[in-house]
C-alpha cells in the first residue's frame, strides 16, 4: 500500500489525510484528537452569573456577539450538563463554598474562565468579604482581564479555550486518573 | 426643603426629641433619644404637617471616640408633602435600639442589616440574624477598628444549602408524629430566574406557596466599608459597579450628595448631560429587565431584541465616556467630558427606531395571552402594605402611589422637562409591566428635551471651573506652573469635602436610589450609606407572594427587578 500525504499535518488539525491508490482516501487520527475536537466545538457554559460582569456575558450570548457562533450558546442552568464555568463577576466569601460545590457537580472534563478584574484578583473590591483571586479556591485555565472585559474579550478566551481543549490532552489525562 | 420644617418638627415631636435643626445641608435632623424612639416615629407618621408614611432605612453611624459610641439614623420621607426627615439615636455599644418593625414593616431587613454590619442588637425584633454576611462571620465590619482588607480564615467545604431547614423555615416544623404537610424547597443561589446569586427558601404545601424567606448577601462586597478607605472622587468607581444595570444613575445620585456639602452649583451644561444619561441608562436597566423578565415567562425572542437596542445605547455610552458599562462618567462638579459632536447625530439615529421597537414589544407580550395570564393578578400588594415596606420606584407606582422625585423633589433641573408619570392600580406583575414601559417612552421624552437645553448652552461647560474641585484641563498644565500645582494636588489629595451630612437622592430606574454620606472634613467620607431601593423591594417578597403557586415566583422575582449588586452591596 502506498501512503502519500497529501496535506501537510500542523499541531492544531485534527485528521492527517492520507491517499489510498485503491479506494481514495483514508483519515487518520487518534482518538484523542477527535474527542478533543467535539468537545471544543460544543462547551456548554453554565448560566453562572455574579455581578456585572454576568451583564456582559448576558451580551455575548445575545443577538450582537451571538456566541452560537462557536457552538457554545447552550448555557446550561445546572452544573450536572455544563463543561464550563464562567466566573463572571466578584466573589464573595459568603459565595465560594457555593461555587466551589458547583464546580465539583460539574462532570469530568470541565474548564473555568475567570472573568473580569474581581474574579481574577478582586479587582477594586479587595475588602474583607470578596475572594481575591477565584484561583483560591478553583482551578483557573483562562484569566480575562477588564472591568467588565468587553464581550469581545470574553469571545478571545473561549477561542482560547477551544484551541487548548483541542490538543486533546484533557481526555489522556482524565483517563489516567481514572475520571469519567 | 421648605423653611419652617424644624419647627414643625419640632411641634409634632413635642419634647420626644432633644432637639431639632436644618444641617448646613438644609436637611432637617431631629435628635432622639432611644427610650423615645418608637412614640417619635409613631409621631411623626400621624401628624398631618409631616406624615413621615415612608421609611426609606435604618442605618448607624459608628462616631468612635464619642460616648455614646453610635448614631442609629432613620431616614423618613412624606409621600403626600414630599419632604425629608432624619432621625439620630445616640446609642451606646452593647445597648439595644427599639425595633420599629411593627410601625414601617421595611424596618425588618434594614435593622437586620444595621445588626450585621455594626453589631446593634435590635429590641423585640421579630428574627434579629446576620443578613449580609454568614452566620459564622467574626466581627462587625461597619465598626471603625474592622480592617476592610481583612480576609476571614473561613473554612471552605461548609455546605451551605444543608441548613436550609433549620435556616429557612423557623416556626413552620411539623408537630409529633404526623408526617409533614410541607416541603421547603431551595431556589438558588445559582439559579437562573433569580437575577444573581440570591437564595430563596420557599415552603410549599403541594404547589401553594406557605412561606418564603429569602436568604441575600451572597454578593456583598463591602462597599460602604471600602468607600471609608477612598477618596470622594475615587468612591464613583465602586457605586457604578454597585448597581451594575445603570451606573450613571449611582454616580448621579453620589455626586449629588457630595455637592450639596459643598454647596455647589453644577453648570447647566453638565445638568443638562446628566439629565440624558440618567434617561438613557433608565431605559437599558428596563430594556435588561424586560428582556430577562420575559425570558423568565417563556418569551426568549423580546430577550434578544431588548439586548439588541441596549447595544445601541452602549455605544453612546462609550462615545461619551469611553466605556460600555462602568463609565465614572459622572463626576462631582459636572461630567468627566464635553458631550462629543457626534453625540447628537447617535441619539437621533436611535430615537428614530426606538418607539417602534417599543410597539413590538407591546405587540410581543401586552396582549399575549400567555404573558397575561403569567402576570395578571401575580404578586399584587395593597399601596399601604407597599409604603409601609418601603417600596419605591415603578412598584409604588404600580398600586397608585404616584410618586415620583424627578417631579416631586427635582434634582438636577428635572423641573425644566416636561414628561408624564405612569401610575397604574392594579399593583400586580403587569401593572408593573406597564408602568415601566411607559417609563421608557417618557424617558425618551426627555432625552430629546435634554439634547434640545445641550444644544443652547455653551459648549465646554461641563464641570465647575474650581480647581479645587475639578481636574484642570490638560492644556493649562503646560502653561501654567499654578496649574500645574492644581493638577497635582488634585490627583493626589483628591478633594476635601467640609465637615457635615447630606442625602442624595434620585428616583433610579428601580425606585428611590439615595446616598447618605459623612463627612468629617478629610479627603475620605467618614460614613456612606447607600439606600439600593432593590433592598426594600424585596424586602417585601415574603408578603407579595404568600398563597401562590411556585411558577409565579420566578414572575414575582422578575417584576420586582431587582440587582443584587444593590441589595448587598
Ligand atoms: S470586574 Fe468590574 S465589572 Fe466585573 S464584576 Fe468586578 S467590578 Fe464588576
Amino acid at each position: 500500500m502506498v501512503r502519500e500525504r497529501i496535506t501537510k499535518p500542523d499541531s492544531s488539525s485534527v485528521v492527517e489525510v492520507l491517499s489510498n491508490p485503491d479506494d481514495g482516501s483514508i483519515l487518520l487520527t487518534s482518538i484523542n484528537k477527535v474527542i478533543g475536537w467535539f468537545q471544543a466545538n460544543s462547551i456548554w457554559p453554565m448560566t453562572f452569573g455574579l455581578a456585572c460582569c454576568a451583564i456582559e456575558m448576558m451580551s455575548l450570548t445575545a443577538s450582537r456577539f451571538d456566541l452560537s457562533r462557536f457552538g457554545s450558546e447552550v448555557f446550561r442552568a445546572s452544573p450536572r450538563q455544563a463543561d464550563l464555568m464562567i466566573i463572571s463577576g466578584r466573589l464573595s466569601w459568603k459565595m465560594a463554598p457555593i461555587a466551589r460545590e458547583l464546580y465539583e457537580q460539574m462532570p469530568f472534563p470541565k474548564w473555568v474562565i475567570s472573568m473580569g478584574a474581581c474574579a481574577s484578583c478582586g479587582g477594586v473590591f479587595t475588602t474583607y468579604a470578596i475572594v481575591h483571586g477565584a484561583d483560591h479556591i478553583l482551578p483557573v485555565d483562562i484569566y480575562v482581564p477588564g472591568c467588565p472585559p468587553r464581550p469581545e474579550a470574553l469571545l478571545d478566551a473561549i477561542i482560547k479555550l477551544q484551541k487548548k481543549i483541542k490538543t486533546g490532552t484533557y481526555v489522556a489525562q482524565g483517563l489516567k486518573e481514572g475520571r469519567r | 426643603m421648605s423653611t419652617g420644617v424644624e419647627e414643625r418638627l419640632q411641634a409634632a415631636l413635642g419634647g420626644l426629641a432633644e432637639s431639632a435643626y436644618q444641617d448646613a445641608a438644609g436637611e432637617s435632623v431631629a435628635v432622639v433619644p432611644p427610650e423615645n424612639l418608637r412614640e417619635a416615629v409613631k409621631a411623626l407618621k400621624d401628624s398631618p404637617e409631616i406624615g413621615c408614611d415612608y421609611l426609606s432605612f435604618v442605618s448607624a453611624q459608628d462616631m468612635t471616640p464619642r460616648v455614646p459610641r453610635f448614631d442609629g439614623i432613620y431616614q423618613f420621607y412624606s409621600t403626600r408633602h414630599h419632604h425629608w426627615f432624619r432621625l439620630r439615636v445616640p446609642v451606646d455599644d452593647g445597648k439595644a435600639l427599639p425595633s420599629l418593625h411593627d410601625i414601617h414593616k421595611g424596618a425588618d431587613w434594614h435593622e437586620r442589616e444595621t445588626y450585621d454590619l455594626f453589631g446593634i442588637p435590635y429590641d423585640r425584633h421579630p428574627d434579629l440574624r446576620r443578613i449580609l454576611l454568614t452566620d459564622n462571620w467574626h466581627g462587625h465590619p461597619l465598626r471603625k477598628e474592622y480592617d476592610y482588607k481583612l480576609e476571614p480564615a473561613w473554612a471552605l467545604g461548609t455546605n451551605v444549602l444543608q441548613n436550609v431547614a433549620e435556616e429557612g423555615m423557623a416556626g413552620h416544623e411539623a408537630g409529633g408524629d404526623e408526617p409533614a404537610k410541607t416541603i421547603v424547597l431551595n431556589l438558588g443561589p445559582q439559579h437562573p430566574a433569580t437575577h444573581g446569586v440570591m437564595r430563596l427558601a420557599v415552603e410549599l404545601d403541594g404547589e401553594n406557596i406557605v412561606g418564603c424567606v429569602p436568604h441575600i448577601g451572597y454578593l456583598h462586597t463591602g462597599i460602604e466599608k471600602l468607600s471609608e478607605h477612598r477618596n470622594w472622587t475615587q468612591n464613583i468607581t465602586h457605586y457604578a459597579r454597585m448597581d451594575y444595570l445603570s451606573p450613571m444613575n449611582n454616580e448621579l445620585a453620589y455626586c449629588l450628595a457630595v455637592e450639596k456639602l459643598l454647596g455647589l452649583e453644577v453648570p447647566k451644561r453638565a445638568q443638562y448631560i446628566r439629565v440624558m444619561m440618567s434617561e438613557l441608562t433608565r431605559i437599558i436597566s428596563h430594556l435588561v429587565w424586560l428582556g430577562t423578565h420575559a425570558m423568565d415567562v417563556g418569551a426568549l425572542s423580546v430577550f434578544l431584541y431588548c439586548f439588541a437596542e441596549r447595544e445601541k445605547i452602549l455605544e453612546m455610552y462609550e462615545a461619551i465616556g469611553g466605556q460600555r458599562m462602568m463609565t465614572s462618567y459622572i463626576r462631582i462638579g459636572g461630567v468627566r467630558d464635553d458631550m462629543p459632536e457626534s453625540f447628537p447625530a447617535m441619539v437621533e439615529a436611535w430615537e428614530k427606531d426606538f418607539d417602534a421597537q417599543l410597539s413590538m414589544y407591546h405587540g410581543l407580550l401586552t396582549k399575549n395571552p400567555i404573558w397575561r395570564q403569567r402576570t395578571m393578578g401575580i404578586a399584587a400588594m395593597g399601596s399601604e402594605t407597599s409604603l409601609s415596606y418601603g417600596l419605591s420606584g415603578p412598584l409604588a407606582r404600580a398600586v397608585g402611589i404616584d410618586w415620583d422625585l424627578r417631579r416631586d423633589n427635582p434634582y438636577s433641573s428635572f423641573e425644566e422637562f416636561e414628561f408624564d408619570i405612569p401610575v397604574e392600580q392594579a399593583g400586580d406583575v403587569y401593572a408593573r409591566y406597564l408602568v415601566r414601559m411607559e417609563e421608557m417612552h417618557q424617558s425618551r421624552r426627555i432625552v430629546l428635551q435634554a439634547l434640545e437645553k445641550i444644544a443652547g448652552t455653551e459648549p465646554g461647560t461641563y464641570i465647575v471651573e474650581d480647581y479645587k474641585l475639578a481636574p484642570v484641563p490638560r492644556d493649562g498644565i503646560n502653561e501654567s506652573i499654578e496649574e500645574l500645582i492644581h493638577h497635582f494636588k488634585y490627583w493626589t489629595d483628591g478633594i476635601w469635602v467640609p465637615r457635615g451630612e447630606a442625602y442624595g437622592f434620585i428616583e433610579a430606574s428601580k425606585g428611590e436610589l439615595g446616598y447618605f454620606v459623612v463627612s468629617d472634613g478629610t479627603a475620605h467620607p467618614q460614613r456612606v450609606k447607600i439606600r439600593g431601593p432593590s433592598f426594600s423591594n424585596l424586602s417585601a417578597f415574603p408578603e407579595m407572594i404568600k398563597g401562590h403557586l411556585i411558577a409565579d415566583v420566578i414572575a414575582a422575582i422578575g417584576s420586582i427587578d431587582i440587582v443584587l449588586g444593590e441589595v448587598d452591596r
